[in-house]
């Protein structure tokens, strides 16, 4: 008897004609795979370098973040401190548990209660690193691993990204010749380009539908 | 989900009669194309673009068998489970047995239009399982027990103050008024949920056979909560989402948002590939992917396979006069507007889905609109055709198309005839200048009048105009 699997594939190659597909054929597709050719990219992706920090600025802008442009790690751990006092947050935040975070000058800044792992239920801010940041629309990459949980990007309120110049890219396919080039794919990847929102209530745009209200980035000029 | 499609004309009548949904459907149906329209012109290579993701989603499609065994290869070999199934049946059993297996008392769900396919809701619910739709506007008509009326925004029928007594009737807080403390109330509801469900379940946007990931792409977040604190994560996807490769992907997330609410980029585009790796803090388990087909597989190679280059972006539906005036649950299926149109008789059967096809002026603004430039209004055709061969219509409808193919296939007979009827009813009605009521045609004349004609056909004034400019 086949399986459901043996007889979707089936009804699939009689559709398609795959038996006219040659070995060439075959050998085509599997180097598509193996060596992705990019597409169209749009020319607000591949700006100079000069000009691609802006643009990530005002991308972000729109969807609602807010970001500050600071030139050292001591002025981005002191703004980290400002983020939490205009917002009338205590000063208390789970970080990742990052070599990228950890090596900023905290001693520096204002005190602040710092624990690092996963989100608990009741954590409200959030500070973490991204792998890469992509400038056609100011979104931030984050991936899952050892160093970088996921629930630090959706259970706390509040969401604090740090992002280095370095960091910065300009297009998706960028992004992915990074993230392929720092090992295998993790289990996650978060594209996050803005606050969380919903207009599904009276067809009106909310923030904090489910994720953070609050996005803000702290971007170092290094 | 059960089918009302094929009672879609009494549907309609009680839609029309329907003012909420006039009021509420006019603004966001407003809103929605000039999104696109000002993403579109903020993206000068959106066209182009276009062109790329409807070649992409073409050469998947010519090559799925490929893409389907790579991108399950993939899965398995990061610790994942792929389950082909080859109707809904099958695949609500496959996630009842998963969720069974996991000791599950709650499930939440991503939106997913797959799983309301399937009836899945339902079918947990009959076995004692409870699940949780968390998009907020999932889980406003899962409080109404109503379906969606639209692909991106399900409860776009629902008003504020609707909202407010249904979250009072089964919350029993406070009577919120506001939109913010509804979000709020919503927002501290559902988080209590994901924290205590067993198994997370979402949908995808699109399958990467490269990588073996699903994708996931929202606003509210509710996805990502879905499939990271459960212990087990299940997607439920159809066979024609996979795509090649990371790039390809990049290419269709391009197009999709930008359709759809005229965003660049929705808050949350999401990857998800396998379960978390051993030294991972957080996310799932188990990995689970349920592939549908549901008829799909025997339509390709067909008139019909460029329907299944679809994203379900709903372009179509924001920019279909038809769709505007009746809004979504008179399709009585889970795909609404023209690409309900199109899709619905390819997975209902013709005859169920046979009123929507001609539920179509066949403008063509939904091909204009599309992303992977579906020709809709060729494939309504097709299917209108299909119906008609297959004995669609009433006796009276199919005598009356007999009727009118005798004539519009002998020409002369067809020009002599018309201008008889022109001549007859021009002078009928040279007095009242139109008509209250005709013989035959009451489903005009029911709602507006039919203008008399001034007694000469089209094509006798163009002629008489080409020998006037010859002579001229």
């Amino acid at each position: 008897m086949s399986t459901s699997r043996e007889r979707i594939l089936g009804r699939i190659r009689t559709g398609i004609r795959a038996d006219l597909r040659t070995p060439e054929q075959k050998d085509v597709l599997q180097k598509r795979l193996a060596n992705p050719g990019r597409g169209v990219i749009p020319a607000r992706a591949q700006l100079p370098s000069s000009e691609s920090v802006d643009f990530f600025e005002t991308r972000a802008k729109a969807q609602a973040c807010t970001i500050v442009r600071v030139k050292s790690e001591t002025e981005a751990v002191a703004a980290v401190s400002d983020f939490l006092r205009d917002n009338n947050l205590p000063a208390k935040v789970v970080m990742s548990p990052s070599e990228k975070l950890s090596a900023l000058p905290w001693e520096e800044g204002p005190s602040l209660e710092r624990r690092e792992g996963p989100a608990r239920a009741d954590d409200e801010v959030s500070v973490t690193p991204v792998a890469v940041a992509v400038a056609e629309t100011g979104t931030m990459v984050a991936v899952s691993g050892p160093q970088t949980p996921t629930t630090l990007n959706f259970v706390p309120d509040n969401h604090v990204v740090i992002v280095r110049k370095s960091d910065l890219v300009g297009s998706y396919e960028e992004a992915w010749e990074r993230l392929r080039q720092s090992g295998p794919m993790p289990r996650t990847v978060n594209w996050l380009s803005g606050p969380s929102r919903s207009a599904d209530i009276g067809q009106t745009m909310y923030m904090g539908a489910h994720g953070p209200r609050r996005q803000h980035i702290i971007f170092i000029e290094d | 989900m059960k089918s009302t499609t094929s009672s879609f004309k009494e549907n309609v009548h009680s839609e029309l009669q329907n003012e909420n949904l006039k009021r509420v459907f006019g603004g966001i149906l407003q809103v929605l194309p000039l999104g696109r329209a000002m993403a579109m012109a903020n993206l000068p290579e959106f066209d182009a673009l276009r062109d790329q993701a409807r070649d992409i989603k073409n050469h998947t499609l010519e090559n799925l068998d490929f893409y389907l065994e790579a991108f399950e290869a993939k899965v398995i070999e990061q610790g994942g489970h792929v389950h082909w199934c080859e109707t809904h049946e099958e695949a609500r059993d496959t996630v009842l047995k998963i969720c069974q297996t996991a000791g599950a008392k709650t499930v939440t769900k991503g939106k997913s239009m797959i799983t309301e396919e399937m009836g899945l809701n339902a079918h947990l619910e009959a076995n004692g399982i409870e699940p949780i739709e968390t998009d907020m506007g999932e889980y406003i008509i899962q409080l109404a027990g109503e379906t969606p009326s639209h692909l991106i925004g399900p409860a776009f029928h629902k008003s504020k103050e609707e909202v407010t007594e249904l979250f009072y009737e089964h919350h029993k807080t406070q009577r919120w008024t506001e939109g913010e403390d509804l979000m709020a109330e919503g927002r501290k509801v559902l988080r209590e949920k994901y924290f205590a469900a067993d198994v997370g379940i979402t949908g995808a946007n699109f399958l990467i056979a490269e990588t073996g990931s699903t994708v996931i792409v929202t606003n509210e977040g509710n996805g990502d909560l879905t499939q990271t604190l459960p212990k087990v994560h299940i997607v439920c996807a159809s066979i024609e989402k996979v795509v090649p490769t990371l790039e390809d992907f990049s290419q269709l997330i391009r197009v999709l948002p930008r359709s759809a609410t005229g965003q660049e980029i929705t808050a949350y585009t999401t990857l998800s590939t396998g379960p978390r790796r051993a030294d991972d803090l957080d996310g799932p388990d188990e990995f689970h992917v349920v592939l549908l087909d549901a008829g799909r597989s025997k339509y390709l190679g067909t008139e019909v396979q460029e329907v299944l280059r679809c994203i379900r972006c709903s372009a179509c539906l924001n920019h279909c006069p038809i769709y505007s005036a009746i809004g979504g649950h008179a399709y009585g299926w889970v795909y609404q507007g023209p690409i309900g149109a199109a899709l619905d008789p390819l997975l209902l059967g013709t005859m169920e889905a046979a009123h929507l096809p001609n539920a179509s002026t066949l403008c063509g603004r939904c091909e204009a609109v599309c992303p992977v430039r579906i020709p809709i209004p060729k494939i309504l055709r097709h299917w209108r055709t299909e119906a008609h061969r297959q004995g669609f219509g009433t006796v009276g409808e199919r005598s009356g198309l007999a009727f009118w193919a005798f004539f519009a296939r002998r020409p002369w007979l067809y020009s002599l005839g018309a201008a008889w009827m022109m001549k007859a009813l021009g002078a009928w009605g040279a007095n009242r200048g139109a008509f209250k009521s005709l013989p035959f045609l009451s489903g005009w004349t029911l709602s507006r009048d039919m203008p008399a004609p001034e007694g000469e056909t089209f094509q006798s004034a163009w002629k008489k105009a080409q020998k006037e400019g010859r002579s001229a």
